[in-house]
């Protein structure tokens, strides 16, 4: 989503510049070039890399640890192990809201990690799930 | 035990500290309000309204010391205060990670100290400004011991085993050489003998240099007529012979700077085994302790500069869980110390956490290449336009590229992860290199990241969450079959 906004900012970006270069009579090249290069960025990170971000994010959780997979060139792996888990929470954003959708987090005593953009009623049994495989002491 | 027989006061000195804390709090709300007095009405009166200020202000002090009582209850260290609202703030001992005791001048005349207890939730947790030396060896003795034996053997054990023997506890403040009592089992000291030696490998030399630098020219519009000027004729007629004076002179004061500075930071440090717990001491003047039990250190960092590796010398950490920063700076293991007598210490201090042993998985040669480009690539970028623009006066800024080439490959040697049994060994270098050894299990996640690039070599950076201050251990350019089974194994 934040690609996605980023695009549009950027498409609105380059259209005041081609409209200001425009004004000041600058060279056809010159307005035309940028201009191609953002609608190609745009098109990328709005219609091909999200999907390809969406087929490739992977997650599983099992009684011993949780997995998550993701990356479109950059690729990453993370490993949590279920005893190390301090706290899960979920999170809705307004335009989630309206999708039906709500994100996991999984809160470590070193950094947390997401699980974004699940269907709610799901988000809502891995959170239970998550929290009670957790339920395990663990001192620091 | 019952509460009543738990809580004690703050130290005397305490009224004096609080009253001052809410006595300056005023003053900075009041303070416009007050120049219009002086202005308006007249001096006399800023002198009667101060005086009502240091009068409430030391009733305040007196309220507040008064409402304010701490102890063990069960368990925990419990903290009331507060005197129209009523605080508890509750630690259970089992999570107190490290005590720090700080004593300045004139709480040493006073037999005072304060003491900052630090859980793995962040900063200082509770800080009580004043209390006497009774408090903090109890305090002390209930730490790191929980689970160890039943409640009440613990806490008078604890009060028999620690008497007011601690030398900072003299209001003369006496050395710790001089009325040692027998019973203190000191691991090792610092012999004097070290302090120039870490005063000059020190990096705050570097910056002590810089501020000097900074200061000696500005020297000819402070001082009249200028002092160089006047000065650096007479001894030496060529210029630059005055030059070389002048950077021996900078030299010279950063130097005794330093050793000022590690005298008053250092001396007399020694580690010291106390039953369960390790006792960090030092310092000339203000006197800093810090108590970590033995079972809570979750890992050890060996720390060897530029210069102090040239030497064969290294600076020892013990860090706790928690996320706290400063606490990082309390707990230094040994200022400075041969590398090769780091692992005895270690193993007659922290035996969990031996040093030797692990066999770290590096890099392989193929990743050379990156680790090369890494730095030197920034470094051309950075010297091209000087060296093209300014052309015969800024070639010296190519200087950069065989100083980071240097670098990197330095850098490219020194990176390393493994694992041994419990342990999980981390090795890197920024300037200076960095050896952390820490229990595995206070690893909270592992992530294996790949780039295009390094997916085409077969490359992959291993990342590790731990739950030791802030630390995220990262190793780049393992092989990617080397991390993934590091990953799975951790």
């Amino acid at each position: 989503m934040q690609a996605g906004l980023a695009a549009a900012g950027a498409l609105l970006a380059a259209l005041v510049a081609v409209v200001v270069l425009a004004e000041v009579d600058a060279s056809p090249a010159l307005v035309v070039l940028p201009g191609l290069a953002w609608l190609v960025f745009f098109a990328l990170s709005v219609f091909v890399l999200p999907p390809l971000a969406y087929r490739r994010w992977r997650f599983g959780i099992d009684d011993e640890e949780i997995d998550l997979q993701r990356g479109r060139l950059w690729v990453e792996r993370v490993l949590v192990p279920m005893a190390r888990v301090q706290h899960v929470d979920s999170e809705v954003g307004p335009l989630e809201r309206r999708l039906g959708l709500a994100s996991v987090w999984v809160h470590t005593a070193s950094g947390a990690f997401e699980i974004p953009a699940l269907d709610a009623e799901r988000a809502r049994e891995l959170r239970v799930r998550i929290a009670r495989l957790a339920r395990v002491s663990d001192e620091l | 035990m019952s509460s009543e027989a738990a809580a004690e006061r703050l130290h005397p000195l305490g009224i004096g500290l609080l009253a001052v804390r809410r006595a300056r709090a005023w003053l900075g709300a009041i303070l416009p309000a007050l120049a219009g007095v002086a202005i308006g009405v007249g001096l006399l009166y800023l002198l009667g309204a101060l005086l009502v200020i240091v009068v409430v202000a030391a009733v305040v002090g007196v309220l507040e010391w008064r409402a304010y009582t701490f102890g063990i209850e069960e368990e925990s260290f419990v903290v009331r205060h507060g005197v129209f609202s009523r605080d508890t703030v509750s630690v259970p001992l089992a999570r107190v990670q490290s005590v720090d005791i700080d004593q300045s001048p004139i709480a040493r005349l006073l037999g005072a100290r304060s003491l900052t207890i630090r859980t793995a939730a962040g900063s200082a947790t509770v800080r009580l400004i004043a209390v006497s030396a009774g408090a903090e060896s109890r305090l002390r003795g209930a730490l790191g011991e929980a689970g160890a034996s039943p409640t009440g053997e613990r806490q008078s054990g604890a009060l028999g085993e620690t008497g007011p023997s601690r030398p900072g506890a003299r209001p003369s403040g006496a050395r710790a050489e001089v009325h040692a009592p027998a019973a203190e089992d000191v691991v090792r000291r610092l012999p004097a003998s070290a302090l120039p030696l870490i005063a000059v490998t020190s990096p705050r030399i570097g910056a002590g240099v810089g501020v000097l630098v900074a200061v000696f020219y500005r020297l000819d519009d402070i001082v009249p007529g200028g002092l160089t000027e006047k000065v650096a004729p007479r001894l030496a007629p060529g210029s630059l012979v005055a030059a070389l004076l002048e950077i021996a002179a900078v030299l010279a004061f950063a130097l005794a700077a330093s050793l000022v500075g590690t005298t008053l930071a250092w001396a007399g440090f020694r580690v010291v085994r106390d039953g369960p717990r390790l006792r960090l001491r030092r310092g000339l003047l203000s006197y800093r302790e810090t108590v970590v039990p033995v079972d809570r250190v979750r890992a050890v960092q060996i720390r060897e500069g530029l210069v102090r590796q040239a030497l064969g010398l290294c600076s020892l950490t013990v860090r706790t869980a928690g996320r706290a920063k400063e606490a990082a700076q309390s707990g230094v293991l040994f200022p400075l110390l041969a590398r090769r007598e780091s692992a005895a210490l270690v193993r007659d201090t922290v035996p969990a956490l031996e040093l030797e042993g692990i066999a770290l998985h590096r890099p392989p040669r193929r990743a050379r290449g990156r680790a090369l480009r890494r730095l030197t690539i920034p470094a051309a970028i950075a010297a091209a336009p000087p060296a093209a623009l300014l052309f015969p006066y800024g070639l010296p800024a190519l200087l950069l590229l065989p100083a980071a080439a240097l670098l990197s490959l330095a850098r490219f040697r020194a990176e390393g992860v493994g694992l041994a049994g419990d342990r999980l060994a981390w090795r890197r270098r920024r300037l200076a290199r960095s050896t952390l050894v820490a229990q595995a299990r206070s690893v909270q996640w592992r992530r294996v990241r790949q780039s295009p690039l390094q997916r085409r070599r077969a490359l992959a950076t291993l990342e590790v969450g731990l739950a030791v201050g802030g630390v995220e251990v990262s190793a780049r350019d393992l092989d990617a079959g080397d991390a993934a089974a590091l990953a799975r194994a951790l």
